[in-house]
């Protein structure tokens, strides 16, 4: 980065230079100049990243102490502990741009920040952990595969590890999908109570059509893809999925035009989107009122670490008895 | 929580032994934690708990080593061709197909692509 932008020049053609760097495929690193909305928005679309995967845990924490078996519950586990893992790296590449993981884990939880939609809906049954697993993950590899190739270089060396991890939480999924679709008629009836509910904030979770030039996340290419672009490739791969278990989507005017190689879907209202994002979910306080829970049980924990060390090169010598 | 002894026998020829105790919700946890807690480095062959006066052992003595088995946290784990064609099955019993035009090419692909892996993880 540094030996394509000259420090000599002012500061337009600097940010000239680095607009044409980035969307010609460059990268840059945490250290790199870059423009301040450059940074600002980086740090913005990169913190809810991470505010997503430490809120997108809690879930399916819920159901741990629910699941049918033992093993069952080591994947949730599993699963769990990846999602905060993912959170806690994302964070730090958000830090190193200049704003403290403190200050985005306070302001996660004064609401002060915002999270993805979809964490924001209660779970009400064994059918909406097959859906998250499937279809809300499935919804994530899409959005996070297509930041493999952002412009911010620490950003994408993370996604490669998170994506990698996500497989397994999708076809974790898929696994529970094609248990409950082969199951009783009431397991088939609790998977399709379950995705009417969640497709709606499914849609919601890729955001409305958004046009190239007005997407400022694109312009930087933190983000590499239109909103609509990945929604396409969700309907590609998931809903011949739900059709061929015989599960339908709650949206009659979905269909593939097979002449425009696109699907025809129906906008849902976006307002339920902003109401719900900006922290009047049906389970925004419940959640972050845990993650405030745990953020003070743990709290002795980061006051430990934040003693200073004990000099053991001279240990200090024992009273004789 | 129940509280539950847990017992090994080392080896093949080993008299029952008691190695400790776990809390559980259940006979299944019970088990489960037992391997965990008592045979993680493969300190015997025979694994039991104390249900209350009953003796619950793993039968399968493959069943004490498979506590290091971790594949439940990788794609690996699982293996979705044999459930798909279940679910296909069961799907064609009950008629309920939703045959709609679909991108097939794509579809072919991704599902071509799952069934390598599924083969590939015997």
């Amino acid at each position: 980065m540094s030996t394509i932008i000259e420090p000599e020049q002012d500061l337009e053609a600097r940010t000239a230079a680095f607009v044409e760097h980035v969307q010609s495929g460059g990268q840059v690193e945490a250290d790199d100049w870059m423009p301040e909305e450059y940074r600002t928005l980086a740090i913005k679309f990169i913190e809810m990243h991470a505010n997503s995967e430490m809120m997108g845990a809690l879930p399916e924490r819920e159901w741990i102490a629910r699941a049918p078996s033992l093993r069952r519950k080591m994947s949730l586990t599993a699963k769990v502990q990846d999602e905060v893992g993912h959170g806690h790296m994302i964070y730090r590449v958000a830090e190193d741009l200049g704003k403290s993981r403190v200050d985005m884990l306070t302001d996660l939880m004064n609401g002060r920040t915002k999270f993805h939609n979809v964490f924001h809906y209660p779970t009400k049954s064994w059918g909406d952990v097959a859906v998250i697993g499937s279809l809300v993950d499935g919804a994530a590899i899409i959005t996070q595969t297509a930041l493999l190739t952002t412009s911010l270089a620490p950003y994408a060396r993370v996604m490669k590890r998170v994506c990698a991890e996500e497989s397994f939480h999708q076809r974790h999924g898929e696994d529970l999908l094609l248990e409950l679709a082969s199951g009783t008629p009431a397991q088939r009836e609790m998977l399709q109570e379950a995705v009417d509910r969640w497709w709606v904030p499914i849609m919601h979770f890729f955001g409305p059509k958004t046009p190239a030039e007005k997407d400022r996340l694109l312009h930087w290419r933190i983000k590499t893809e239109l909103n609509e672009t990945l929604r396409q490739r969700f309907f590609d791969r998931y809903v011949p999925k739900l059709w061929d278990l015989g599960i339908s989507i709650p949206d009659e005017a979905l269909a593939y035009d097979a002449a425009s190689d696109s699907w025809t879907w129906t906008e849902p209202s976006w307002d339920e989107l902003r109401e719900v994002a900006s922290g009047n979910g049906p389970m925004t306080a419940t959640r972050l009122s845990w993650r405030i829970w745990m953020s003070d049980a743990n709290a002795w924990a980061r006051e430990l670490m934040d003693l200073p060390r004990l000099d053991l090169t001279h240990p200090t010598p024992r009273t004789a008895a | 929580m129940t509280r539950y002894p847990v017992l090994q026998r080392r080896r093949e020829d080993s008299d029952w032994e008691t190695v400790g105790v776990v809390h559980a919700p259940d006979r299944e946890m019970a088990l489960g934690f037992a391997l965990h807690s008592f045979f993680r480095h493969g300190e015997g062959v025979h694994c039991a708990i104390d249900d209350d006066g009953e003796i619950v052992t793993v039968t399968d003595p493959a069943d004490v080593v498979a506590h290091t088995d971790k594949s439940y946290r990788v794609s690996a784990g699982y293996p979705l061709g044999p459930k798909r064609r279940r679910a296909e099955q069961r799907v064609a019993e009950l008629g309920v197909r939703i045959d709609k035009p679909r991108p097939g090419v794509d579809n072919r692909r991704d599902r071509s692509r799952d069934e390598q892996s599924d083969r590939s993880e015997g």
